[in-house]
């Protein structure tokens, strides 16, 4: 019996796929435009965006408008459960001098799950948690590897579904009596706009490069970004998750983020505070202010400049640079190093006083990495990093 | 004395000659006695249904009131209630073993938080039980709590364990 829940499961999850595709060779019943407006602007425009409970697309405007076209289409779908779903739907949007402020929210889910799915999900679930304690070796990621990761992280975060039931993954061939309901929203928008967004329990994903300045509150929220950046850029996430091929400028805040996987990092300031942060390569310039996160660092430029890093109870898993020299200095107390085999700590200080715990290279190299950092662990790794410290 | 039975036979059948009123004498006693069964089955039936409704009414009376809960919310409770048990002694071994207060009370502000958050996330949930991204939520919500005193209790260990080593060494 369970078997059938499972495979239920599957096609509901199939489903999500297909959610907000571009191109779909499937004739739907009925098509519902829940909101459709293009708004002009001009460089003092602001977009504000309320996204609550909301799957939606960024894409770059082809003009100097904002556009959003929010559909829902059906197919096999009975006319009572159409009319419930667009009865929970709420929407607005409208233009007050140079503001523009589009607001949404969805009281129904994206997917409806049977019950007894769900009871073997948070089995699934909990049984998982004691499998992540786990330690497990980390090998150097290559930027392609942790971009093919952030490209995939829907069906990754899929495959995470499925290992927590214990199913094998197959692909679900469509059949004509199937129901399914497609959501779109896209969001159109030029590029010399002030984006203000304020995102709850939603999925955000940009599909071009954002270059817009962005002020962003977000919460229990999937984001993802090509490459995005800008030198005024305020992006606080807590909880949810942060994918980006390319960070190029900005201030981001992270807290109780699940996974922030970013490809490339450059001129930009990041704070954390219990996160798990994967960086593929150090591009140049970037500081960091952390509190009990864990942070791996797989690859640097040939000119990375600086990484600068300021902690406290953080675990930093470092890959060496390989494609220059490089000067390291660690400075602090009370943190244990891993240099390959040799593990060396630094006991806390009486009065506790930072000292000079490592230093790796010559001082005058423009490549530099400076960890200032209290009560930490840091690996260093060439290729592998063994977490087998017992 | 000799006596012909016959005669006696037609003597019985002058004296049984029924009177010229006997059948509406006979319908009025018909009713009469209907009346009277008729009186005795409503009193039957009233005390009947009197004993039913005692005997229903000091059943449910006698129960303690209970909450109307579909199986999945109490599915959800049962695992929420695991978790919950779960944390508090995770915080409790993590308080143990450390021996920096700020660390401490950084911890449980963010566990508070953490908690405040769960809430609010319970009233969505019991509101749409069905709603996949909310039960993650809260599945999310109280792995973090659990993850977090977990791995800072790991970070403790591996701190405490290499200081100790130095101890030695010295």
């Amino acid at each position: 019996m369970k078997n059938q829940f499972k495979v239920l499961l599957l096609m509901l999850i199939t489903s999500i796929a297909l959610h907000g595709q571009k191109t779909l060779d499937i004739e739907m019943d009925e098509k519902h435009t829940i909101f459709d407006k293009s708004f002009s602007t001009d460089s003092n425009t602001i977009l504000v965006l309320n996204l609550k409970n909301t799957a939606a697309q960024v894409v770059a405007s082809k003009d100097n408008s904002v556009h959003i076209t929010y559909t829902k289409e059906f197919k096999n779908t009975r006319k009572k459960h159409i009319k419930r779903q667009l009865e929970l739907l709420t929407v607005s949007g409208k233009k007050e001098g140079n503001k523009i402020t589009y607001t949404t929210n969805s009281k129904n889910s994206h997917v409806y799950l049977n019950k007894l799915v769900w009871e073997d999900m948070l089995i699934g679930q909990f049984e998982k948690k004691n499998m992540d304690s786990i330690p497990k070796p980390l090998k150097r990621k290559s930027l392609d590897s942790l971009l093919f990761e952030i490209k995939s992280s829907d069906i990754l975060y899929k495959n995470k579904l499925f290992g927590a039931l214990k199913i094998k993954p197959r692909v679900k061939k469509w059949k004509s009596s199937d129901q399914l309901i497609i959501t779109k929203m896209i969001i159109e928008i030029p590029e010399h706009i002030h984006v203000r967004a304020t995102l709850e329990n939603s999925n955000l994903v940009f599909l071009d490069d954002f270059y817009n300045r962005m002020t962003m509150n977000v919460r229990n929220t999937k984001i993802k970004f090509k490459s995005v950046g800008n030198p005024l850029n305020i992006l606080d996430v807590d909880n949810g998750y942060f994918y980006a091929n390319k960070i190029v400028a900005g201030d981001y805040t992270f807290a109780n983020t699940k996974k922030v996987l970013i490809g490339e990092i450059l001129n930009t300031k990041i704070n954390t505070e219990f996160t798990k942060v994967e960086i593929g390569e150090i591009e140049k310039n970037t500081t960091i202010y952390d509190f009990n996160s864990k942070y791996s660092f797989y690859n640097f430029s040939e000119n990375f400049g600086e990484l600068k890093m300021n902690s406290d109870y953080s675990e930093i898993n470092l890959f060496l640079p390989k494609q220059s020299e490089y000067y390291l200095e660690t400075i602090g107390h009370n943190t244990v190093h891993f240099w390959r085999d040799i593990i060396t700590e630094i006991p806390p200080s009486k009065k506790n006083v930072n000292s000079k715990m490592m230093e790796i290279g010559d001082r005058q190299n423009p490549n530099k990495i400076s960890t200032h950092i209290t009560n930490g662990i840091i690996r260093f790794g060439e290729d592998f990093i063994d977490f087998g410290e017992d | 004395m000799k006596q012909d039975i016959r005669d006696l036979f037609r003597e019985e059948e002058d004296l049984k000659t029924p009177p010229e009123n006997h059948r509406s004498e006979f319908l009025d006693k018909l009713n009469q006695q209907k009346q009277s069964k008729n009186k005795r089955y409503i009193w039957i039936g009233a005390v009947a249904v009197l004993i039913i409704a005692l005997t229903i009414g000091f059943a449910l009376f006698s129960k303690q009131p209970t909450k109307n809960i579909s199986p999945f919310i109490a599915q959800v409770e049962a695992v929420e209630a695991e978790y919950l048990e779960e944390i508090k002694t995770e915080w409790q071994n993590f308080v143990a073993i450390a021996d920096d207060e700020v660390l401490v009370e950084r911890f449980k502000k963010k566990l508070d938080e953490l908690d405040a958050d769960y809430k609010s996330i319970s009233i969505q949930f019991r509101a749409n039980p069905n709603n996949i991204e909310i039960v993650e939520l809260l599945i999310d919500n109280l792995q973090t709590r659990f993850q977090i005193l977990k791995d800072i209790q790991e970070h403790i260990k591996i701190l405490n364990q290499n200081n100790e080593q130095n101890e030695k060494s010295i």
